[in-house]
């Protein structure tokens, strides 16, 4: 029998090393395979020759027992697997948690699952790194929504990749098909779970109404791709649904009612009486209003927004617990972990999941009427206080703490709803604006602090979620520092194995003088 | 259960007695070390030489995405521990049984009222605990860099908590062959080639049909343990391998039967 495994072993692992060697297995492995099948064949004949024994009487209740244990462990380790498998368990320990698929992926897919079927095909060469991260990332949505998922190597069928557009690797097709509608196809070349959310909520066509966002007062600017621009956010609130449309409010003598929210980007000029007038119009009708502020005059917003109870503070919000990033003065730059997360905007915001703000303003609140609701959202921390001087914001030192002031939390974003004549008003006031630009919009928990208060103020309580991520792979190219490595190396790479070969060593030594 | 102690205990002597046991885990150790700190320096060369503009490299912000920790590092070390150790662990296992067949002292065994069970469970134990320390000895330099940098240790635990299931799978595999064979020769070489072909059964698909190669492709050790590179800790992998030391410890207790039976 032995002789015969052996051969068995070697002809079969030069069967399978010649396989792998080639993509089509050759001769020379279906030869091997042939010579394997051919040593096992014998080799179980030998057996079976040399256990006739067993046929005997008394050998054969050892046997069969002895079988029945190996076909019961075999059906228990199947059956053990399987449920396991079924119960998809899985720890995340990615350093960026990349496989935890964000709620706003799962919900947009949800969407997606209630129109029609889902599926994905991933393309991608056989040596390409980026098709396993892919492959699981869809593997973890298949699993848990309507998603099907399959994939092709490329190059493989060119008939299908010329039909979808498919022109480099690790590139992701999705396939939606809704009954009466013809198959809607896209194509994601850097499928990250970012821009598979973005295809998924494009393609659930979630209806999110109209957004008018102001300009001409030296707003920010949505069109504006730079740094300092709100390129991304417009960008976000597309994807979310929104339909946005931008509007003088210095031409503009009404907003009309059945506009879903009006986005105000910190204005640096005085508005005209006759904007602010429209506005207040529009929201004693019931109106709804996203306004950002930066410390100092706010272009007449503020007294609007006092008629409303909520009264911006002056100064500067001063917080220790400051983010040190780059260009921002040290204490300026709030990062925010306290929030009220019985509100619905803070939902899924504790205080692991930060916001940061760059040079912000506090508000104080006053209820104009008893049934309004005013609630501070999103809180500078309990050590913060106000610097009354707004010079502080272009000094490169952080303001200096007033040897009277003990600090206290300081409202950064607040909401606001005035329920009126069977209507309910919604504000939102933010003391900062440059939280949302595309420089710092990104970063932390911004985004989804910025989208989900325009999401509550449009009364769109459901799509408030907590977006995909964007993957922190620079994170994962750090440099390890390789002299300390190196010294590492040396005191446990090779230390260690040294000191247990001279232990082999010593016991060597000593078996052979026993 | 006092003669079940009292085997795992002979068995652990037994095991440190040879300088088989520290010579695997110098290997395993040293092995692990090189292959990490190869990496890691072409890693950081190449990061290097990606970020600095005086070298006559790209622009900073331009290194490519496959340029990271998990895949220059961390998935080479899985691959090459992967295929090191289906070479390595049945030197490890082919003398457990194997070698009290060739002396005869599995028969001595039998008579201390130590049931096959509790022998092979024993000799599973002590083999299972041997591996664990080995893949933890190898860990250690890995963990300590990697610490160091401030990125990944989790990733990194995922990585070798693969490996030391896959080290265990193989284990299971070579200690059912050992126990099948009374020469140790055999029962290595016997445990490689069956390691070698559950590795991976991707050779086997221009054979079988699609439905066949998906089984064949669960069955797979690579598939199993390889996920582990993505830093994903996934509870079915577990059951596999725990399922395959059930099969493999079956094999093991059902080789003892067949020795009475057919000599």
């Amino acid at each position: 029998m032995r002789e015969w495994l052996v051969v068995a072993a070697i002809a079969l692992g030069f069967g399978i090393l010649a396989s792998f060697a080639s993509e089509e297995p050759g001769w020379f492995a279906l030869a091997n395979f042939g010579l394997a099948a051919a040593a096992v064949v014998l080799g179980t004949l030998q057996v079976a020759f040399r256990a006739r024994h067993a046929s005997a009487p008394a050998f054969r209740r050892p046997v069969a027992l002895g079988l029945a244990r190996v076909a019961v462990a075999l059906l228990a380790a199947v059956a053990f697997e399987r449920a396991v498998a079924a119960a998809d368990v899985q720890l995340d320990w990615t350093f960026e948690r990349k496989f935890q698929p964000a709620p706003a992926t799962l919900d947009a897919l949800a969407a997606l699952c209630e129109r029609g079927e889902l599926d994905a095909l991933l393309f991608g060469d056989a040596f390409d790194p980026r098709r396993r991260s892919t492959r699981l990332l869809l593997q973890t949505l298949a699993a848990r929504s309507c998603l099907t998922f399959e994939e092709r190597l490329l190059g493989a069928d060119s008939s299908e990749e010329d039909r979808y557009g498919v022109g480099t690797s690790n590139t992701v097709v999705l396939r939606q098909r809704v009954s009466g509608k013809p198959e809607h196809v896209e194509l994601i070349e850097r499928p990250t779970e970012g821009a598979l959310f973005e295809v998924f909520s494009l393609l659930a066509s979630r209806e999110g109404g109209l957004l008018w966002i102001a300009r001409g007062a030296g707003e920010g600017n949505v069109e504006s791709g730079a740094p300092t621009g709100y390129s991304g956010l417009a960008s976000a609130l597309v994807t979310e649904g929104y339909e946005l449309h931008q509007f003088v409010g210095a031409a503009t003598g009404e907003i009309p009612a059945d506009v879903a929210a009006v986005l105000w980007i910190a204005p640096e000029r005085t508005l005209p009486a006759e904007a602010l007038a429209a506005l207040d119009a529009y929201l004693a009708r019931g109106g709804r209003l996203v306004a950002m502020l930066e410390p100092g005059p706010a272009g007449g917003l503020e007294e609007l927004l006092g008629r409303w109870g909520i009264e911006p503070a002056g100064g500067v919000v001063v917080d220790p617990a400051s983010a040190t990033i780059e260009g921002c003065v040290p204490g300026l730059c709030p990062l925010v972990y306290a929030y009220a997360t019985s509100h619905p905007i803070a939902r899924g915001l504790d205080d692991t999941r930060m916001t940061f703000f760059r040079g912000a303003r506090s508000f104080r609140l006053r209820k104009p009427d008893v049934e309004d609701r005013l609630v501070a959202v999103a809180l500078a921390s309990l050590r913060s206080w106000i610097e009354p001087d707004l010079g502080a914001l272009g000094r490169s030192t952080p303001p200096v703490r007033p040897a009277d002031e003990t600090g206290d939390y300081h409202p950064l974003l607040v909401a606001g709803s005035y329920p009126r004549d069977g209507r309910e008003t919604r504000i939102v006031a933010i003391g900062d604006k440059d939280f949302a630009s595309n420089q710092n919009l990104r970063g932390l928990y911004n985004l989804d602090l910025a989208v989900n208060a325009v999401h509550w103020v449009a009364a769109r309580e459901p799509a408030i979620t907590l977006r995909p991520k964007v993957a922190v792979s620079g994170r994962m190219q750090f440099p390890i520092p390789l002299q300390n490595t190196f010294t590492r190396f040396q005191s446990l790479g090779l230390l260690l194995p040294e000191a247990l070969l001279i232990v082999a060593a010593l016991v060597w030594a000593r078996t052979r003088s026993a | 259960m006092t003669r079940f102690r009292a085997l795992v205990k002979k068995e652990l002597a037994t095991l440190f007695a040879s300088p088989l046991a520290y010579l695997a885990l110098t290997l395993v150790m040293l092995v692990t070390a090189l292959i990490f700190f190869d990496h890691l320096r072409i890693y950081n060369q190449i990061l290097f030489l990606y970020a600095s503009n005086t070298m006559g490299g790209f622009e900073s912000d331009t290194i490519p995405d496959h340029i990271n920790v998990r895949d220059s590092v961390f998935f080479p070390v899985l691959e090459t521990l992967g295929i090191t150790l289906i070479a390595l662990i049945p030197v490890i296992t082919m003398r457990v049984f194997a070698e009290e067949r060739a002396r005869g002292t599995d028969e001595l065994l039998l008579t201390t009222h130590l049931s096959p069970g509790q022998i092979v469970g024993a000799k599973f134990l002590v083999t299972y605990a041997f591996v664990v320390l080995m893949m933890a000895g190898s860990f250690v330099y890995p963990a300590m860099a990697t610490v160091e940098g401030g990125i990944g240790a989790e990733h990194l635990l995922a990585v070798f908590v693969g490996l030391s299931l896959h080290a265990l799978g193989l284990a299971s595999l070579g200690l059912a062959c050992s126990a099948w064979s009374s020469s140790q020769l055999v029962a290595a070489v016997a445990s490689w080639a069956v390691g070698f072909v559950l590795w991976d059964f991707a050779w086997a698909g221009p054979f079988v049909s699609e439905r066949a190669g998906r089984l064949l492709d669960a069955l797979s050790m690579h598939p199993r343990y390889g996920a582990f590179a993505e830093g994903i800790v996934n509870l079915e992998h577990f059951a596999y391998f725990a399922g395959l030391g059930l099969l493999c410890a079956a094999l093991s207790r059902f080789a003892f039967d067949w020795r009475r039976v057919a000599g």
